[in-house]
């Protein structure tokens, strides 16, 4: 009952742990007894021992604390054949990791993401031209159920990479992560100016002479 | 006999500049593809083996096209000109005339494919795809050519006239390009799909996309492609041998009064 | 129809043709044709322009083939269409050029299409040109040449494989007198060694120097075949230009 009438604060737009007076005892949260009655102190008292233990059940039933709040999320997180990930600038590779739940207990709202680092220039890598999807939703993860994802990554520019999925979850605050995977984006093959362009040129030309040559050694053979 | 023909016309290719300035055209427009493809900021910014492919199309497209074009006359210029009549008055049989002809246009085929093999191989250069590119090119050019000849002489025995030859080639030349034209979400869907899987050119297309983008380079990874092709060859030849049972029986004065 | 000779064994002919016929659509060409060449024989076709002239020799050389009829050329079906144009030359209406060759390019191919070797082909070739006073321009564009000198080539190109019968259609049409008279002359000189040759023209005075025996076609149908003293006997006529007049319905 509490928990929900706190929900009802909570979703009009109060923040927790603000109550607004009522009048009538059907109004009250049951505690049986006016706020008013009772002197400052007591009252701040009274009122912290109240708020805690509600904010509490809140949180639970709003399922923000389940089953522990500093436990780490029995997951495991592997990205099997990351040797094969090198490639070239241009290429498209697709990224799999295994989500796979370790405990006892269902997990819900997993969600897992991608993180990219330069490893030269030591900084993140904005994901928005690298992947269309940054986060992937699982939802509800059964004990024992490995959840295959499939990321599909481009490789937009070439250099040294770290990769490391994240993954969060309800019942705990902390994230999981996989194991960090180091590859290499190589320089996008281009066309060799230097080859291309004599033969270019060239050929158109060599051409002409060569049709030059035909109808000089024809004219020579026919009379005028 | 076919020798004499087809030694004939290349000659004829060769004196009249009617075949060299083709190559001329050819080579100029592998130049010009290239140079693009080199320069150009968009086109630069494809990987190395998606700019193969955009060559390869190019090739095989203006292979397709000044072939047609030449073999529209190649056949009906001797009607036209008189010089059918004087021709089949030697011991020379339907079939010489018109293996002689085909012989002379895969031979302009061939040229095309030599003008463009400086530019496959230059193009190739660091991906080690040069072998696969001038193999599958000829391989799926070659066919693609001859049941395009096919058809193409087939009208010219049945029309005797160049431009209704000419026209009625470039429609089906046009027929089969389309649907290559198509993004892929067009072509998965209904009717189209159909098409695209018995469309030759598209199947040469494709091909060469599984070859040179997708490295797929075994033979036996692309025979899926090689079958419609071959059957527009099949269909080509039938229709050749039908046009030339309608000739017979025309005669070969059949037109002229 | 004025008539000749009762018809002879058909295998000695040079030429025979039985009952003849062609339709273009619902016109007809040629009708029910019987008429038949002795070898050596020197046969002038005669007729006025539509009379179906071409259509036969189209006929005769397998170039169009009858509606209905059949015929033997040296002795042979016409369905042996390969062997027979081995033994014939045709000098064709629809003359064409390969306007890029050169004269003796021209001729060495057609020498090559039946099948000489080169050294053969060298001989032929030159032989045929010195025949038609065309070796001084041997090597000139065929496109170049004058219309005379054209029908000279063509004439040339038909005799290239030393033809037993020669069948020319029109083969003076257009030239000057000069021209004329020297295709003549290399006629009979042909026939004196034994060619037939079956000359269609519609030129009487050509055709009453040169022929032996002329059959005239018109409308289709032969209305006269024989020597020329026949034809003036039965017609009535002084000359083969009346006779002609008369049997084509034109006077």
């Amino acid at each position: 009952m509490k928990g929900i009438l706190l929900q009802t604060d909570y979703h009009r737009g109060l923040p927790p742990g603000k109550f607004e007076s009522r009048n009538s005892k059907s109004e009250t949260p049951g505690f049986g007894f006016r706020t008013s009655d009772l002197g400052f102190p007591v009252f701040g008292l009274w009122l912290c021992g109240k708020l805690v233990p509600l904010l509490f059940l809140g949180l639970a039933v709003t399922g923000f604390c389940q089953g522990g709040s500093a436990a780490r999320l029995p997951l495991a997180l592997n990205i099997p054949a990351h040797e094969s990930l090198t490639g070239t600038a241009g290429d498209y590779v697709t990224v799999h990791c295994d989500v796979s739940n370790r405990g006892n207990a269902a997990l819900t709202d997993v969600t897992t993401y991608l993180s990219l680092v330069d490893n030269a220039n030591r900084m993140p890598v904005d994901l928005e031209d690298w992947s269309a999807e940054r986060g992937l939703f699982i939802g509800t993860i059964e004990p024992g159920q490995t959840f295959p994802l499939d990321w599909k990554i481009h490789f937009v520019k070439a250099g040294d990479y770290s990769l490391i999925v994240v993954a969060t979850g309800s019942g705990s605050e902390l994230p999981e992560t996989s194991q960090i995977v180091r590859f290499r984006v190589n320089p996008k093959r281009n066309l060799e100016a230097a080859k291309v362009l004599p033969v270019a040129l060239g050929e158109p030309v060599l051409l002409i002479f060569l049709m030059a040559l035909v109808v000089f050694f024809r004219n020579r053979r026919i009379a005028a | 006999m076919i020798r004499h023909i087809w030694r004939k016309d290349l000659q004829s290719e060769l004196y009249t500049w009617k075949g060299t300035v083709w190559l001329l055209i050819a080579a100029l427009l592998f130049s010009f593809t290239s140079y693009l493809l080199l320069t150009d900021k968009e086109l630069s910014l494809l990987d190395q083996t998606e700019l193969l492919w955009l060559l390869a199309k190019i090739i095989i497209a203006t292979a397709m096209l000044i072939v047609t074009i030449d073999a529209s006359s190649i056949a009906t210029a001797e009607f036209e000109k008189g010089t059918a009549e004087s021709l089949f008055l030697a011991p020379m049989t339907l079939s010489d005339f018109i293996l002689g002809k085909l012989l002379a246009s895969l031979t302009l085929w061939v040229l095309v494919f030599v003008v463009a093999t400086p530019y496959i191989i230059v193009a190739s250069s660091g991906t080690h795809l040069a072998g696969f590119f001038l193999g599958y090119v000829a391989l799926f050019g070659t066919l693609g050519v001859l049941g395009l000849l096919c058809v193409t002489l087939a009208l010219s025995l049945l029309y005797r006239s160049s431009r209704n030859t000419l026209t009625t080639s470039l429609v089906v030349l046009l027929f089969l390009t389309i649907p290559a034209l198509f993004g892929s979400s067009l072509k998965n869907s209904g009717a189209v799909a159909g098409f695209s899987r018995i469309n030759p050119i598209d199947s040469i297309f494709s091909a060469l996309d599984n070859v040179l983008v997708d490295y797929q380079v075994r033979l036996s990874a692309n025979l899926r492609f090689l079958s419609p092709v071959v059957g527009f060859v099949v269909v080509g030849i039938l229709f050749l041998l039908v046009a030339a049972r309608v000739f017979r029986r025309r005669g070969i004065a059949g037109e002229m009064r | 129809m004025t008539q000749g000779p009762v018809e002879k064994d058909r295998l000695a002919e040079a030429i025979s043709v039985v009952n003849l016929s062609k339709r273009y659509g619902t016109t007809p060409a040629v009708q029910d044709l019987t008429l038949s060449v002795e070898p050596g024989e020197f046969f002038g076709f005669l007729g006025p322009n539509g009379a179906g002239k071409t259509t036969t020799i189209r006929m005769l050389t397998g170039a169009l083939p009858p509606d209905q009829g059949s015929m033997r050329i040296a002795g042979m079906e016409a369905g042996r269409r390969n062997e027979i144009l081995k033994r014939l030359g045709v000098m064709p209406e629809s003359r064409g050029f390969y306007d890029w060759m050169t004269g003796a390019e021209y001729l060495d191919f057609f020498a090559a299409l039946y099948g000489l070797s080169t050294a053969e082909r060298r001989a032929r070739v030159d032989n045929m040109l010195t025949r038609t006073e065309l070796n001084p321009s041997r090597n000139k564009r065929v496109g170049a040449y004058s219309r005379g000198m054209k029908q000279r080539l063509g004439l040339a190109r038909a005799l290239i494989n030393n033809p037993t019968i020669l069948i020319l259609d029109e083969p003076t049409l257009g030239l000057d007198p000069q021209g004329q008279g020297l295709i003549q002359n290399l006629l009979r000189q042909l026939n004196s060694n034994g060619v037939t040759v079956f000359y269609s023209s519609h030129l009487l005075h050509e055709v009453s120097a040169l022929c032996s025996r002329i059959g005239i076609l018109n409308q289709g149908r032969l209305v006269a075949l024989g020597t020329i003293p026949e034809i003036l006997k039965t017609t009535g006529t002084q000359s083969l230009t009346e006779a002609f007049l008369s049997l084509t319905g034109t006077t």
